[in-house]
């Protein structure tokens, strides 16, 4: 069975917002869901990434198309 | 005033320092460490380089600039005063002998701000006794604001972050939880922030921001004072590594381990970093403008308090050394001592 995707948006929003909200989202959402957080800048993709690193949520993948991500994460942590 | 220093910059303050790994790269492969002379006393990892420049006598360089933490120009170039004096006052250095500006900023911004931060920095200067001898400013897209200090001192009475010694006790001179408390002021001017943060009463969040700028501007001299009256072993500024970053550096260099069982906050901050997922309770959360961070023999804490209070500086007692390699740990649960001035 498909898992369902939740979307995120956080471009154009000063930091630590792409972090809070999505911290926020995936506190919301049922642990077999994913999130897919789209944001822009090197230093936000960074920072986001190393949050749900060290907060051990799985990326499933990460693509970047010049200044725009996009990351999909699991809502659950291992 | 519609142009605000902290919307234009997607960093503030510290936390535009390059990450610790990131530098330590950098530097291996420039390669820049090696072939120093023997009077060169400190080099890239101290808080100020150290030079002998005749017996018992060293000159002090360091180099400090960031982008804004405050909308209000003044304050910003206090902070910037603040924290660029620090990285000398560190070693336990009062005297320092001349400062100069390093100031960027975009065409579009309004001059009157740029005037703001030198004015702020300038006044800071004129208090310390500092005489600020010149500077250099250039266009940038983002704004920046700091220095380079130059000092002098003794050797003897020179402290570097590099003489810990086992059983040593760690003294903190400011709260942490600067990162928090400031992105809760930029995030109180924009209506999506707002609401992230009416989950915590303003009062609180308030009193955060208030602390954490007092804190900023507030000078780190009349620690370096206390440090010439006690024999303390080894200290550094807490800045842009965050508290567990200097230390590493600090255990590294000293051969010990570390740790810290205490966190010593500005009240609120633990909140509002749950609330933005900074890391403030496992001690890597960025800080700027931070205190010193004194280790200390078991048996000189007492003097070293008494001396903290007659010089009036805040200070908290955040945890250990032991015999080791460089480890900085913080106990599970550590004790928050939050501040209330």
């Amino acid at each position: 069975m498909a898992l369902s995707v939740e979307k995120l948006d956080v471009k154009g929003k000063m930091c630590p917002l792409p972090v809070a909200l999505t911290k926020r989202k995936l506190a919301q959402m049922q642990p077999s869901q994913l999130l897919e957080i789209v944001g822009e800048g090197e230093l936000e993709f960074d920072n986001l990434q190393r949050w749900l690193k060290n907060n051990n949520y799985e990326i499933v993948e990460t693509s970047k198309n010049n200044n725009e991500f996009k990351i999909l994460v699991t809502a659950t942590t291992h | 005033m519609s142009y605000r220093l902290t919307k234009v910059v997607p960093v503030h303050g510290c936390s535009c320092k390059l990450p610790q790994y990131q530098l330590e790269t950098l530097i291996d492969k420039a390669g820049f460490t090696q072939n120093y002379s023997k009077d060169v006393l400190a080099g890239a990892w101290e808080n100020s380089s150290v030079v002998k420049i005749a017996d018992n006598l060293a000159v002090l360089n360091t180099l400090d600039f960031f982008t804004p933490l405050v909308d209000e120009p003044e304050i910003q170039g206090r902070i910037a005063g603040s924290n660029v004096t620090s990285d000398i006052y560190a070693l336990g250095i009062t005297n320092i002998t001349s400062l100069l500006t390093i100031m960027a900023y975009p065409e579009n911004m309004p001059d009157e701000l740029a005037v703001g931060m030198l004015k702020g920095l300038s006044d800071f200067c004129r208090e310390m006794n500092i005489p600020l001898v010149g500077g250099h400013t250039i266009r940038n897209p983002w704004p920046i604001i700091g220095g380079a200090a130059t000092g002098i001192g003794n050797m003897d009475q020179i402290i570097y972050t590099r003489g810990a010694q086992p059983d040593d006790r760690l003294f903190l001179t400011k709260p942490l939880g600067v990162a928090a408390a400031m992105a809760a002021y930029r995030l109180q001017k924009e209506e999506e922030g707002q609401e992230l943060l009416s989950n915590i009463p303003s009062p609180i969040v308030e009193k955060a921001i208030t602390l954490a700028i007092n804190g900023m501007i507030t000078s780190n001299k009349s620690a370096a004072k206390v440090m010439q009256k006690i024999p303390i072993h080894a200290a550094t500024d807490i800045t842009g590594f965050g508290l567990k970053g200097h230390l590493t550096n600090m255990a590294k260099l000293g051969n010990v381990d570390i740790v810290i069982n205490n966190l010593y906050v500005i009240p609120g901050t633990p909140e509002l970093s749950e609330l933005f997922g900074y890391p403030l309770l496992t001690g890597e959360a960025k800080e700027t403008a931070g205190g010193i961070l004194m280790a200390v023999s078991k048996e000189n804490t007492d003097d070293l308090q008494n001396e903290l209070d007659k010089q009036k500086v805040p200070y908290c007692e955040i945890g250990y050394t032991t015999k080791g390699q460089g480890q900085v740990t913080v106990t599970k649960n550590p004790k928050i001592t939050q501040t209330e001035t």
